[in-house]
């Protein structure tokens, strides 16, 4: 389990393999996840 | 004064309290091209505490900066207290080295400060703006034994009120060498750790 409050969501960034599994984020403003050149992943959050 | 873990093996902090303006926790290994010739990684670290190894108003209460090499260390059941940022992996272009094989669990994180400060659960950083490896034009830099990396990181139960951003994963942009990017950062409870 991964549970965050945040202003602001969830930025990866030139990444590879990365796997989120039971994240839940809450954030307040913006998208909860932004992603930029990332190769597979599995980016699953929970609102 | 933070504690700093160089090229350190077999190493235990349980039970702490860290309260300063820098990292509270540093982990790493040597330095540059000097700290890769050496080549002395610190390995098999383990940080816990039974009521939490609380840290107030430090920039990272975790922090591996490791040039050379670092792996297998464990943090588990932590407090962090108003930090800047909560787990800090960094590194930058010209320090090469692997950072490997991390286990973080059980941490929660709490009164986290405003203004200027602000914390980020798990923050990767290999590509700061260093001397080596600026971006000339649009071509990346070649990735060569200076390029750091960052792999096998595995992050579970983890409780956070009150970041300004959740999480932060950045890599390198560099395209076409495997080892450079993360192999593997996962917040899951399938892949807990055993040591």
């Amino acid at each position: 389990m991964f549970a965050i409050t945040s202003q602001q969501g969830v930025e990866v960034t030139d990444a590879e393999n990365i796997s989120f599994d039971n994240v839940r984020v809450e954030n307040k403003t913006g998208d909860a996840l932004k992603t930029v050149r990332v190769k597979n992943s599995k980016l699953d959050l929970i609102k | 004064m933070r504690s700093t873990l160089e090229s350190c093996r077999h190493a235990i902090i349980r039970g702490c309290t860290f309260d300063v303006g820098d990292d509270g926790i540093c982990i790493k290994s040597g330095k540059d091209a000097a700290g890769r010739r050496i080549g002395v990684p610190t390995e098999d670290v383990l940080v816990e505490g039974l009521h939490g190894c609380i840290t107030r108003t430090a920039a990272s209460p975790s922090a591996a900066r490791c040039p050379a090499a670092c792996g297998i260390w464990r943090v588990d059941n932590c407090t962090f207290m108003g930090t800047d940022i909560g787990l800090r992996f960094k590194s930058t272009r010209g320090r090469g080295g692997v950072v490997e094989k991390i286990y973080v669990s059980n941490v929660r994180m709490t009164d986290i400060p405003g203004d200027r400060h602000q914390l980020q659960p798990v923050l990767r950083r290999p590509l700061t703006a260093g001397r080596v490896g600026r971006r000339c034009g649009n071509q990346p830099p070649p990735v060569t034994e200076a390029t750091p990396q960052f792999r096998d990181i595995h992050i579970e139960n983890i409780i956070c009120r009150g970041a300004k951003k959740a999480i932060v994963l950045e890599g390198l942009p560099d395209d076409g060498h495997p080892g450079h990017l993360p192999e593997k950062c996962l917040p899951s409870p399938r892949n807990r750790a055993s040591r």
